[in-house]
């Protein structure tokens, strides 16, 4: 329900906060911080890309085509999968695969059921309802599924000698493995968590406060941001757990030996 | 006609090699023919690098041969279960690892997966006499242990195993030479009135020549020496 109207925001405005933005930088330069470089990168990145989508968006809801709408959710996996693998300091044995096929299945399977079977969305692709929802659900994945990769590759190199011991038992590698496993997945799951936790105390969270300040009714807004945490959560949970259980597969040959 | 049964293990033109930081493939173990048979005591001695470690990997199937076969009692490694296999060849390395826990959930992890439990009384006491443990260890944090007696645990996990062939890397390296005797002493004789076989990689040359029946020297990929042991000529 629409109550208020929106207060839009002009481009002297933007420029007055990214001059802000620009004077915390050069703060930074004057006490030799060292990220000052960093800094301004990540913001021209921010606003070209930010720009750029919002042109890219416009277009979609112009076009209002599924094809259109597939085509940039691909791209967001796409981009996603680049940077999780990205990401990865250790060594994975066929690490896109792995986590291309995790985060392809998770997100799909939990954007499918939330945008389908709970929200009901009609057509099943309006552009203005899946492209930010698919977009919440991939980004929290793309986190999980780094840090999950990141830890398990390095939890399996790290516990080489655990892990080969417990061979050398008769164990399988699965079996050996386990600690590693159950450590990546816990690190994968510990930023969700956490925001949960804190959500609605300590912040309030992007999706409801954006409704809020559209108008939405808080109510309504707080559904929406109950509904998406949890869908979040399982996308994560699910994200991480084939990488984990994909993964680890990939660090053994088929006769249960620990690869080099 | 009847025929001879297959020895315990044939290691027929084993060879083996390893990725150099360069890229380029250097050769490891180079057609190493070995033969063992049931109740034997093996020292295999040499410098560090000549493959000693490698040798034994390959036993227990921690790793594959390159070229050549290795058979277990007359079948081809390679289509022989491998867990199944590492219970029968089991590999004690050099450095220690213990489990989080205590000694007797270290002892635990090789029973657990068969749920079968730690054994009690008399049959435990002559397990941890054999490697020279001791009962007041079992419910110590494992790791609180020093390498010496963390050694001895991980002999006494491998033997919870009952493993045909027992493969020892440098096995009492952190042990002073009376305790070291001592447990090999126990040790030795465990497998020569049995049907398994023990196959240590020494650099102590002395503690060879008095528990083994022979003596393989690998230099360079190769055996290049077989001797007798001080047993084997009584």
């Amino acid at each position: 329900m629409q109550k208020a109207e929106l207060i839009r925001l002009g481009i002297v405005d933007l420029a007055v906060v990214y001059g802000l933005l620009l004077l915390t930088i050069g703060l930074a330069r004057l006490n030799r911080f060292g990220q000052e470089k960093e800094m301004l990168i990540a913001s021209v990145r921010m606003f070209v890309q930010l720009i750029a989508v919002g042109y890219v968006l416009k277009v979609i809801f112009a076009i209002d085509q599924p094809w259109a709408v597939l085509l940039i959710l691909l791209v967001m996996l796409a981009v996603a999968v680049q940077m999780t693998v990205a990401r990865v300091q250790h060594q994975m044995p066929g690490i896109y695969r792995v986590v291309g096929t995790a985060l392809f299945t998770g997100c799909g399977c939990t954007t499918f059921v939330f945008c389908t079977l709970i929200v009901g969305l009609s057509p099943w692709y309006d552009p203005r309802y899946l492209i930010p929802l698919a977009g919440m659900i991939i980004g929290n994945s793309m986190t999980g599924s780094s840090l999950a990769a990141e830890r398990l590759a390095s939890e399996i190199n790290d516990r080489r000698d655990e892990i080969e011991t417990a061979l050398c038992l008769g164990l399988s590698s699965t079996r050996a493995a386990q600690p590693a496993v159950h450590s990546a997945f816990r690190a994968a799951l510990i930023p969700t968590v956490n925001s949960m936790a804190a959500m609605g105390i300590v912040f309030l969270p992007g999706m409801m406060t954006g409704q809020i300040l559209s108008g939405t009714e808080p109510l309504l807004a707080v559904r929406y941001q109950i509904a998406i945490m949890c869908v979040i959560t399982v996308s994560v949970a699910l994200t991480s757990c084939l990488i984990v259980w994909r993964g680890v597969r990939s660090f053994f040959t088929s006769s249960h030996q620990l690869r080099e | 006609m009847i025929m001879a049964p297959p020895a315990m293990v044939e290691i027929d033109a084993v060879c083996k090699q390893r990725s150099r930081a360069d890229g380029c493939q250097v050769a490891i173990l180079d057609r190493v023919d070995l033969q063992i048979n049931p109740a034997e005591v093996i020292a295999l001695i040499g410098p560090s690098g000549a493959g000693k470690s490698t040798f034994l990997r390959l036993l227990n199937r921690l790793d594959d041969v390159d070229a050549g076969e290795i058979r277990w009692f007359g079948q081809p490694h390679s289509s022989i279960d491998p867990l199944l296999l590492r219970r029968q060849v089991g590999l004690v390395a050099q450095k220690p690892f213990m489990f989080p826990g205590t000694v007797r959930e270290n002892l635990m992890i090789p029973l657990a997966d068969r749920k079968e439990p730690l054994p009690e009384g008399g049959e435990l006491d002559e397990l941890l006499a054999v490697c020279g443990a001791e009962r007041d260890w079992l419910d110590q944090p494992a790791r609180k242990l020093s390498v010496g007696q963390q050694q001895r645990v991980c002999l006494a996990r491998a033997l919870l195993n009952r493993p045909r062939l027992l493969l020892l890397d440098e096995p009492t390296s952190a042990l002073d030479p009376e305790t070291a005797g001592l447990v090999l002493e126990r040790l030795t004789a465990m497998f020569r009135g049995s049907d398994a076989a023990l196959l240590m990689v020494s650099h102590d040359h002395r503690l060879a020549r008095r528990f083994a029946d022979r003596i393989l020297v690998l230099r360079d990929g190769r055996i290049v020496e077989e001797n007798r042991g001080g047993r084997a000529e009584g």
